[in-house]
């Protein structure tokens, strides 16, 4: 190999402050901390779950038939629901399965989308085309219309409709992965590459994919959100999780039915659901503002 | 400059031809080679062996893939989308009246999101980083993070239940369908009452329309709001706003008139995407309501496992979307004529 | 040919900017002042980067917002450009002062057809006048820059017409309300060379036809010799030297400005090292001390590093800011 790897002394002075620019912006700014704050306290009560719920076995499905639908009180935060189980210790559970369904949707669907799409970008012609047609009908159907069809087909189960949220979503990076492919390919230091002879696979991983990662980043942090609430709607129609899982999506969804007269037992999963998303969002943005830098130049109004 | 718009709309229609075909293969494919016993999936509930055998041969299913995926488009262009198992009609009626009313509610949403939404933006970009820009890009963060069927629930319980302001679901009050019917035309109440001069229910259906109307749009709200406040930052930075403001134009003038015509070309590709989440959000928010709409149509199809109802939604709403989209481009190809080039 | 002795129309004088960086503030404009008189054409010369945009921004108040105005006036027509109120700004904006940009193409905004901006900029300034009227005087003023067939070029959109013509359309604009000063940053960089011909002539043309007076920004020598009846040399955020067009290019003063003018290549040199000034254009963020040509100034003495020089006339008409210039100047202190 010719090319060397190692970066000068001027080039790892200008990376050093890049990142720190980059995390002033993300730490500075309030909206995204509050974005990294709502995300980390999640991820700690998710972590902590069996420790922190006041009524570990009723979130798993044990019923606690005396108690109700009861209304929220200092011993059931968030009240109870139609076979008596705390509510809260759901929510608390419910947290472990939306980070981990969300991160296992959207992990997926990069590795799936983001190879797809470089190589359709970097290779263009006829097996760039073929790739993006068949990338243009997957992206033809509404998102979740898809993942409702295979998720039909399939049977109602989590599982099943993780992986039909994920046939639904890797068109999306594929797509992403293809224009910055397409917009690296022809830069200057791609030709020279080339010119001296490095092999195109190489060529792909050493300088393509990580052009493509800056888009990518932010539309995961931004996906990780929505794929939430894709899940919680396959849950909410009954093709997702089943009972007795403490799903968010399938909390709302059973209390559908009981919620105009017991408001709590809707509200609060929906919160929870809120709340992270609305979080995994500011961080999205935030991220998104320090690395365009479009958005950094000048303003006259 | 029309020559180019007239090329390039009939590239478009070409592609979106192309890509039904694509869409018709994938739905093929769910919905005749994914699953292990199709013609089961096809019959229903508890299927006798009679049932699953004229199953099997109406839908070739003894026969090779392309000679079914033959059946499956020559049906498809006949119109025939099987018959729904629960409410025994050709699944094709069924989905024609829901999807009206589907519509309804989606376009009353889009009308509110899109107003708003454009205004909050522009506003927000015009502050940008000051404090009318923080509280525009919550309101918009909010929106976007909402799940749909949680808004919905949530609107109907305060307004509805609590406060009684607005009707519990439905589209019409019976009493008003009674005596003050409204003869489908359209498919559009608003517009069947309207063109007969029927006021009652036309202010009836807006009474009931609202609520679901104003959870569905909270969805597009936000995006239109994050996208024109980005688009508008964008060009307002751009060479052509700093002449516009040296050659002594108003402010007002040179942000709604000339900016917004330059962010909105770019929003309009982001709007035909969320008119996507509208309408599977449309589907939840139905179910809430009870909105006569393709969403409680479909809701009780993965209740009944009525399969052919339920692919023939997908088949139906999928066309739609691509149509849609293919108006979209053609429309932002008006709006900015450089994309024809 | 003297300095022309109209009155004074526009007077900027201590005019310091700063921007607000991720990188820290970068010091653009460090006191810089010069006067321009009614019927003359005044070059602000300087290499990219050294403040000549930035000077024209600020008084027409077209800033970015991380701009800071830290003193200075600019004074047109009795008052104050840097003080006075937006709304008054806006109305002088293309009415009493128009701008010219460097780029015709990204000028304009590429959604709307020609005859779309340009009569809602007539609309604002003529708003008693009829659509009809403002149609013909659109015609007449595309007719000036000498654009054929108005009526076409109208109903086009920005990017349907060539470099050149896009410019034309932009001096059309700018001419829409004959203003007292025009103000043209780089008019003809952007354009190919025989294009640039074309650009200067008419520029020429208007110049005499309409008496115009214009600040005429440019790192084009040859342009200022062409156009320019007195010329202001600026370098790093000051001014160096201002002196009529012939005393500058006859009698170059400023060490920066010789350096410049005998880097310019011709025939003449053939066989000869090429001249350049020694060193690069120093950061704004960090600039150096007292005088900031020092680092680079094959004269400079101690004093250079302390204190920057002052602007002083040393003949009828011919300014420059350096301690090493003739002893005589210093007694005029």
């Amino acid at each position: 190999m010719m090319e060397s790897s190692a970066l000068t002394g001027s080039q790892k002075r200008q990376r050093f402050r890049d990142i720190r620019i980059i995390l002033r912006l993300l730490v500075g700014n309030p909206l995204s901390l509050a974005g990294l704050a709502i995300i980390t306290l999640f991820i700690l009560v998710a972590a902590g779950g069996p420790y922190v719920a006041p009524f570990p076995r009723e979130a798993e499905g044990a019923p606690d038939l005396p108690h109700q639908l009861l209304p929220p009180s200092s011993q059931y935060l968030f009240g109870t629901d139609e076979l008596g189980r705390d509510i809260f210790s759901r929510i608390i559970f419910g947290a472990r399965i939306s980070l981990l369904t969300s991160a296992i949707v959207v992990v997926s669907a990069i590795a799936l989308g983001l190879p797809l799409g470089a190589v359709a970008g970097y290779y263009g012609e006829k097996l760039g085309a073929v790739i993006m047609r068949i990338t243009d009908m997957f992206l033809a159907f509404p998102p979740l219309l898809l993942a409702l069809a295979v998720a039909a087909t399939l049977g109602g189960s989590m599982i099943n409709a993780l992986i039909a949220l994920i046939v639904t979503w890797w068109p999306w990076y594929t797509r992403l992965a293809y224009s910055q492919a397409l917009a690296t390919r022809n830069l200057p230091y791609v030709e020279a590459a080339r010119a001296i002879g490095v092999a195109d696979p190489t060529i792909v991983a050493r300088h393509i994919l990580p052009a493509t990662l800056a888009p990518i980043l932010v539309q995961a942090t931004l996906d990780l959100g929505s794929a939430i609430i894709a899940v919680a709607s396959l849950s909410f129609l009954g093709l997702g999780a089943q009972p007795p899982t403490p799903d968010w999506g399938l909390m709302v969804n059973t209390g559908k039915t009981y919620f105009l007269q017991h408001w709590w037992y809707a509200t609060f999963p929906g919160l929870a659901i809120l709340a992270l998303v609305v979080g995994f969002n500011l961080l999205g943005d935030a991220i998104r503002e320090s690395i365009d830098p479009k958005l950094s130049r000048r303003r006259l109004i | 400059m029309v020559k180019g718009l007239g090329q390039y709309v009939l590239r478009r229609v070409a592609h979106a031809i192309v890509v039904i075909l694509g869409v018709i293969l994938i739905t093929f494919i769910v919905s005749h080679v994914i699953p292990g016993n199709p013609a089961a999936l096809w019959v229903g509930a508890h299927p006798t062996a009679q049932q699953i055998q004229a199953a099997k041969e109406e839908l070739g299913l003894d026969k090779p893939l392309f000679v079914q995926f033959y059946i499956y488009i020559t049906n498809l262009l006949r119109g025939d989308l099987g018959v729904s198992i629960r409410t025994h009609n050709a699944v094709l009626s069924d989905v024609a009246v829901g999807l009206a009313a589907t519509l309804e509610l989606i376009i009353v949403a889009f009308i509110l999101a899109v107003s708003a939404g454009v205004l909050l933006g522009v506003y927000s970009a015009a502050h940008r980083d000051r404090l009318p820009d923080h509280f525009g890009r919550i309101v918009a963060i909010f929106g976007v993070s909402m799940a749909p069927f949680w808004l919905a629930m949530i609107l109907q319980l305060v307004f509805s239940q609590a406060l009684g302001l607005f009707p519990l679901g439905g589209r019409l009050t019976s009493t008003v369908s009674t005596v003050y019917p409204v003869k489908p035309i359209t498919g559009f109440n608003l517009i069947d009452s309207l063109i007969e001069g029927n006021f009652i229910a036309f202010g009836d259906t807006l009474w009931h329309v609202f609520l679901p109307a104003l959870a569905l749009a909270a969805y597009p709200f936000g995006l239109t709001v994050r996208m024109i406040r980005t688009m508008m930052i964008e060009v307002l930075q751009e060479n052509y706003t700093r002449s516009a403001l040296a050659w002594g134009l108003p402010t007002r003038m040179v942000l709604f008139k000339y900016a917004l015509k330059n962010a909105v070309s770019s929003t309009v590709i982001a709007l035909g995407m969320s008119f996507a989440y509208a309408l599977t959000g449309a589907f939840l928010d139905e179910i809430i309501f009870v909105w006569p709409g393709l969403g409680t149509y479909t809701a009780l199809s993965i209740l009944a496992l009525d399969y052919p109802a339920i692919m023939g939604t997908v088949i139906v709403v999928a066309i739609f979307y691509v149509s849609i989209n293919l108006l979209v481009d053609i429309f932002q190809a008006f709006l900015d004529p450089r994309v024809t080039l | 040919m003297a300095s022309k002795t109209g009155e004074m129309l526009l007077s900027v004088s201590d005019l310091v900017v700063q921007f607000h960086t991720l990188d820290g503030v970068v010091h653009a404009l460090n006191g810089v002042g010069f006067d321009l008189r009614r019927g003359e054409v005044l070059g602000l010369v300087g290499e990219t980067g050294c403040g000549k945009t930035a000077t024209t921004l600020a008084m027409l108040r077209l800033l970015p917002e991380n701009a800071e105005i830290v003193q200075g006036h600019a004074y047109f027509e009795g008052r104050d450009l840097l003080t006075e109120p937006p709304h008054k700004i806006a109305k002088i904006r293309g009415r009493k002062i128009s701008m010219i940009f460097q780029d015709p193409a990204s000028s304009m905004n590429p959604l709307f057809r020609i005859g779309t901006q340009l009569i809602d900029v007539l609309k604002e300034y003529y708003p008693e006048r009829g659509e009809k009227e403002l149609e013909s005087i659109a015609h007449e003023k595309l007719s000036m820059a000498e654009l054929p067939d108005p009526a076409s070029v109208m109903r086009l959109f920005p990017h349907e017409l060539s470099g050149g013509m896009q410019q034309r359309v932009i001096m059309a604009i700018a001419l829409c309300s004959s203003p007292s000063l025009i103000i043209a940053d780089e008019p003809t960089t952007a354009l190919d060379v025989t294009i640039q011909a074309q650009i200067l002539a008419l520029l020429r043309k208007l110049k005499e036809a309409l008496r115009l007076s214009v600040l005429l920004i440019t790192h084009n020598l040859g342009l200022v010799r062409e156009l320019c009846d007195r010329v202001a040399i600026m370098y790093a955020g000051s001014i160096v030297e201002v002196a009529d067009v012939q005393q500058v290019f006859r009698n170059p003063k400023h060490p920066y400005t010789r350096g410049l003018l005998s880097s310019i290549v011709s025939g003449r040199l053939r066989g000869q090292t090429l001249h350049h000034i020694h060193g690069m254009v120093p950061s704004l963020i960090n600039p150096p001390s007292g005088c900031r040509f020092h680092p680079r100034c094959p004269y400079a003495i101690p004093v250079c590093k302390d204190r920057a020089p002052e602007l002083l006339e040393i003949e009828p008409g011919h300014s420059v800011a350096c301690f090493n210039m003739p002893k005589e100047a210093w007694w005029r202190v």
